[in-house]
């Protein structure tokens, strides 16, 4: 088949695809269902809501898609190399899943294409866009169009206690369009590490859906680390089940552009949802994260906490809303977006909005705040002998401590806050006026 | 021994003189107390001797030992063996009070302490303190009350074993109580070691922390020094009758 471009997607090229990766009639239908949907939409542009605050034109949907394998990601990336020992692994590249191994763990990674029609094709059939479907015009062309897909699956009852690691690894130019289903049974528990590694000048259309059964429990981290080259929207969603528990960890460390929506669906009683996230926006790069909580049953709790900081001519964004149904009574929901700019230049927006539905509500509330590093606490900290360098670490880090303090997960902080002092550009960094806090 | 040298020191403010001219030393042994009205530069010059970013020196020297003082950054000053206990020690959110502490003991004592001997010393002195053990679960001064940020202060005094060591109005906002537990810390401190410039608005705390020499600071200058019979002075006739001496 021809590589097509996104912007030129023909439902011919859909057609194609799915036939070269031969897959069943029915995932053949969905994505050309999807397709439709996908050509129903507009192209984004600046004056949509969405898209105010990052200019869709950074995303060069020109580049033709990449559909062959490189080599090998040469090396893991940190936090995956500070987690130690795995579950289980796979790397997901442009022509599909590889590098598989699950060992005794109980846990299943198959490519999404294969496992439509192998014996999980319940759970493909069953969950493929039940938590990301074709609601806009990205999310329709990746259900569209999905170039490589995996499936990771933990059936009911299982509790995998170590990792377990997919990696998504690009290295060819072009766009990319990779396809996450993470599934589990009833009373399943793991953690997931979704880590992105490599660079090449490439546009990356991603979608995540995790649905997390009946008390069960997801782990999830998603970890920015590729090169500065790389241009990437994402929209990651959590269906969480009556008394599962979601909680998806972010850390926006490397690429260019990176656009985001990470989302919780509390679609069961008592679902529970904890969205977290970290990000270090350095020179010439622009993050947008836009994460949802919405309550869609009673007794719901969520949390939303980004916290992130910038150097140099970059930005973040972070809007953040809360969505209670009208029929989702007694929830509890808050959510917080914090930033700290280190020095000249950067610019942060951090925006909490809240639709609330029902008057019955446990308790809802929103925070957010952009602020520069404290004079007066560096100075504290120096008059204690606390060499400048040290004492600037030690201050991001407890910037950083309100997320990383609820990371309990082998190697994450450790490696995150890692890339954190590795990219501090002490020298540029500018303090807060002590004489405003006078 | 070390001798802390203030010499005709200015510094300002926003502009505004705060110093005008400080005469003042200060030995490794000694206790000075320096007393003054509000307003009348105390904190200003223990900041100066720290170097508090807000303010300016435009003039004077302050040496250690005769190494220049104020061409140096904060951590090297107190690498020099200076302690400032604030007034209002900050809050530092999310920073872990033993990491804190451990890593200003490390530095300043320069050598990697044990984790065990470090606990062993620092729960002496929180006992000396009459501090709670929940006390090493918090953040730097995060949610503090009033007295326990001093005594938080005293605490790091003690493990840090500065040569001189200024206390910026160490007893204001505690009660009796609390006032005698921080007074009896320092009098544990107090040594052939320790010099103390001992920064107080009031003589109440000099009934237990007796000093050896008493300083009145009126605009930016020492107007009167003398011995322990100055505050009492003070504590008959109050600021004035040295407004018109100065």
């Amino acid at each position: 088949m021809t590589p097509f471009t996104p912007k030129e997607l023909t439902e011919q090229d859909v057609l194609a695809l799915s036939a070269a990766r031969e897959e069943p009639d029915w995932l053949r239908d969905r994505r050309q269902e999807a397709f439709k949907a996908f050509a129903d939409f507009a192209w984004p542009h600046r004056k949509m809501e969405a898209w105010r605050m990052t200019d869709p034109r950074r995303f060069d949907l020109e580049r033709p898609v990449a559909l062959a394998d490189g080599p090998s990601p040469s090396a893991p990336s940190s936090i995956v190399a500070a987690a130690g020992e795995l579950a289980a692994s796979a790397t997901l590249s442009d022509a599909g899943l590889r590098d598989v191994e699950v060992g005794e763990s109980g846990v299943e990674i198959l490519d999404l294409s294969q496992a439509s029609q192998g014996p999980r094709a319940d759970v493909v059939k069953e969950s493929l866009g039940a938590a990301v479907g074709a609601e806009g015009k990205f999310e329709a062309l990746n259900l569209a169009a999905f170039t490589a897909g995996a499936l990771v699956h933990l059936p009911a009852e299982l509790i995998v206690d170590r990792p377990i690691s997919l990696t998504v690894h690009v290295d060819a130019e072009g766009t990319h369009i990779p396809r996450i289903l993470i599934t589990t049974g009833h009373h399943a528990r793991g953690s997931v590490y979704v880590t992105f590694t490599g660079d090449a000048d490439a546009t990356v259309i991603e979608a995540l859906e995790v649905v997390v059964g009946d008390e069960a429990r997801i782990d999830l981290v998603t970890a920015q680390q590729w090169g500065d080259r790389v241009d990437q929207i994402a929209t990651r969603r959590g269906t969480v089940q009556r008394d599962a528990s979601y909680r998806p960890l972010d850390a926006q460390l490397g690429g260019k552009t990176s656009y985001i929506r990470p989302d919780v669906h509390l679609a069961g009683q008592g679902a529970d949802g904890e969205l977290l996230g970290v990000s270090f926006a350095d020179a010439g790069q622009h993050f947008e994260t836009r994460s949802e909580l919405r309550h869609d049953a009673s007794n719901s709790h969520a949390e939303a906490l980004y916290k992130g900081t910038l150097q140099g001519e970059s930005r973040s964004v972070w809007y953040g809303n809360i969505r209670i149904e009208p029929h989702a009574k007694q929830c509890t929901s808050e959510e917080t977006g914090r930033y700290l700019i280190l020095t000249d230049h950067a610019r942060a927006d951090p925006l909490p909005f809240l639709e609330i539905l029902t008057s019955d509500v446990q308790g809802c509330g929103h925070h957010s705040s952009v602020g520069q590093i404290d004079e007066l606490q560096l100075f504290y900290l120096l008059s204690r002998g606390i060499p400048r360098r040290a004492a600037l670490r030690m201050l991001i880090f407890g910037f950083f401590s309100e997320v990383t303090e609820r990371i309990d997960l082998p190697g994450v902080t450790e490696a995150v806050l890692g890339e954190v002092a590795d990219s501090i550009d002490e020298e540029a960094i500018v303090l807060s006026d002590p004489r405003r806090t006078h | 021994m070390a001798e802390l040298k203030i010499e005709g020191l200015t510094a300002e403010i926003e502009g505004t003189q705060i110093l005008k001219g400080v005469d003042l030393t200060i030995r490794q042994g000694e206790t000075h107390a320096l007393m003054g009205p509000n307003g009348s530069g105390k904190s200003p010059l223990s900041s100066a001797i720290m170097g508090h970013p807000a303010y300016e020196v435009t003039g004077g020297s302050v040496t250690l030992d005769g190494e220049d003082v104020l061409d140096k950054d904060p951590d090297e000053r107190a690498a020099l063996g200076l302690f400032l206990a604030m007034q209002y020690p900050t809050e530092i959110p999310g920073v872990s009070l033993t990491n804190f502490l451990r890593t200003a003991v490390n530095t300043l004592r320069g050598e990697e302490l044990p984790v065990r001997q470090f606990m062993s010393e620092l729960r002496e002195h929180m006992s000396d303190l009459g501090m709670d053990e929940k006390f090493l679960q918090r953040n730097v001064n995060e949610g503090f009350s009033g007295g326990e940020k001093k005594r938080f202060e005293i605490l790091q005094m003690a493990m840090i074993q500065p040569r001189i060591a200024v206390l910026d109005e160490t007893d204001s906002g505690l009660d009796v109580d609390a006032l005698r537990v921080v007074s009896a810390g320092v009098n544990k401190l107090r040594g052939p070691d320790l010099g103390v410039l001992l920064i107080t608005h009031y003589s109440r705390i000099l009934n237990y922390v007796e000093p050896d020499h008493v300083h009145v600071m009126l605009d930016g200058r020492i107007a009167q020094s003398g011995g322990k019979e100055l505050a009492d002075d003070l504590e008959e006739s109050g600021y004035e009758q040295f407004r018109v001496s100065a």
